[in-house]
């Protein structure tokens, strides 16, 4: 059976992984290629990695940070920040990541979308979506990018009916309102999406305890994004991981 | 042959990074192959492989791959296919209608079931224990280990069949359809998974294929 997925997420600024609250007042958590090497040794099913400094200062992914966990960490890298042409998504790859993750580039460029699916297949494009409650939005989510700071014209589900065509293999949805604040997914956004799309859908944003992602995983998610959560040491994965099994919950035990 | 020399294919597939990564993660030296006289100095191949499969044997063929492959593996040396480098071992793929190498006798094809496609993320295996290299292969593994799939073809095992080919090591179910996850015959080997990206399991599996021996 198919394993719902823990996926880490590092978030890379000027070379060290930092977390926010509501993407903002960031702390230090430490070195990129240490944390992401002993979360693959200790039941990361995966590694999301976002240099999010990369599309601020306008330049292209640390492809030599990429390099350096490709090199320790054996579970399948995910890369977001910086990938702006197809080469960027091409380079990351070639560093040794499985998947790039689109966000603030979609909605200006969504044929890089489908430049990455036609050359990687779609399994290797993560669209990710930064949505804020917004009730003028028919779906009450309203697209966001740059880091959650530049609001869009695009309605959540609009947005998602227009960009997941072009070759998306998965989506990762963040909650701004919920991000770092530790008191669970926003499962509305989930139920909306899962009833809409047949792509698997990572949930972000807002995981305080193993119950948020025991019920994010029930209600349809396919994989839950884990920072503060675990970056703060007082859960391991693998103690989440025993309670989603403990719920009846599929996940990988063994590593 | 005097010592062993391992090789990884390197024709353009997309995992051939990773596939070296994890080779030397083992400690094991590992020499890129890219050429027909290449290959002919190694004892042991590893065979990367992402994309499609018309892709990988457009790309053999090209580089005049596709002929020396089959004569290592003829020859009794240890071949390991993984992903695509695995389905172009069977004799066709549905995957533009491609012919493969013929190394094994499946047949590949898409995914028709009513989950997503790819069948994507980390899935366990049904062992065949009665498997001649099954207690090579599955040294120091768990029987319900997980391997990391992404694939949207496969060589399908029918429901049907009152026992597995022999050459199925490992089957997995997605969406309702059960498909060869391992294959080997002798010196033939296959993972659908990628090994490489499977954590210290898919590890184990790649060091136990390179301590496999012909008795």
């Amino acid at each position: 059976m198919l394993k719902k997925r823990i996926i880490p997420c590092l978030d890379i600024n000027e070379g060290r992984v930092t977390k926010g609250i509501e993407f903002k007042n960031n702390v230090d958590v430490g070195d990129p290629v240490e944390l992401s090497c002993y979360y693959s040794d200790n039941g990361a099913d995966e590694i999301v990695i976002y240099d999010i400094s990369a599309s601020a200062q306008g330049r292209p992914p640390d492809y030599a940070t990429i390099e350096a966990i490709a090199a320790k960490s054996f579970v399948p890298i995910c890369i977001g920040g910086g990938v702006r042409e197809f080469t960027d998504a091409a380079r990351c790859i070639l560093s040794g990541a499985e998947k790039i993750s689109l966000n603030s580039i979609a909605p200006k460029k969504p044929q890089l979308i489908r430049e990455i699916a036609d050359h990687f297949g779609v399994q290797a494009v993560v669209l990710s979506l930064d949505v804020l409650k917004d009730a003028s939005c028919p779906s009450g989510y309203r697209l966001f990018i740059h880091g959650g700071r530049s609001a869009t014209e695009w309605d959540m589900m609009n947005w998602l009916d227009f960009a997941i065509p072009f070759g998306v293999g998965e989506l990762c949805v963040n909650s701004i309102d919920q991000d770092g604040k530790r008191s669970g997914y926003d499962l509305e956004i989930l139920k909306l999406i899962k009833a809409h799309a047949q792509i698997p859908v990572i949930m972000s944003g807002g995981a305080g305890c193993a119950e948020h992602i025991i019920d994010a995983c029930v209600s349809g998610a396919d994989a839950a994004l884990v920072a503060s959560i675990v970056h703060s040491g007082e859960v391991t994965i693998c103690e989440l991981k025993n309670q989603m099994s403990k719920r009846g919950l599929s996940v990988r035990l063994d590593w | 042959m005097s010592s062993e020399i391992v090789g990884i294919l390197d024709y353009g597939a997309g995992n051939f990074g990773s596939v070296q990564r994890a080779i030397a993660a083992l400690n094991v030296e590992a020499k890129a192959i890219r050429t027909a006289e290449e290959l002919f100095h190694v004892s042991r191949l590893i065979f990367p492989g992402v994309g499609t499969a018309k892709q990988a044997m457009r790309e053999l063929t090209t580089r005049n791959l596709a002929e020396p492959l089959k004569e290592f593996a003829k020859n009794g040396r240890p071949l390991l296919g993984i992903c695509v480098g695995m389905q172009v071992l069977g004799e066709w793929s549905e995957e533009g209608d491609t012919e493969c190498l013929g190394l094994l006798p499946f047949r590949v094809e898409k995914f028709r079931c009513k989950e997503p496609v790819p069948h994507m993320g980390w899935n366990s295996i049904v062992w065949n224990s009665s498997h001649d290299n099954f207690v090579c292969a599955q040294r120091n593994l768990s029987q319900d280990a997980n391997f990391y799939f992404v694939h949207s073809y496969a060589a399908f095992v029918g429901k049907e069949m009152p026992t597995l080919p022999e050459f199925v090591l490992g089957e997995t179910s997605y969406g309702g359809q059960n498909f060869a996850a391992l294959v080997s015959r002798q010196n033939i080997w296959g993972a659908q998974c990628h090994i490489e990206k499977s954590g210290r399991v898919g590890l184990q599996f790649i060091e136990n294929f390179l301590r496999w021996r012909n008795v």
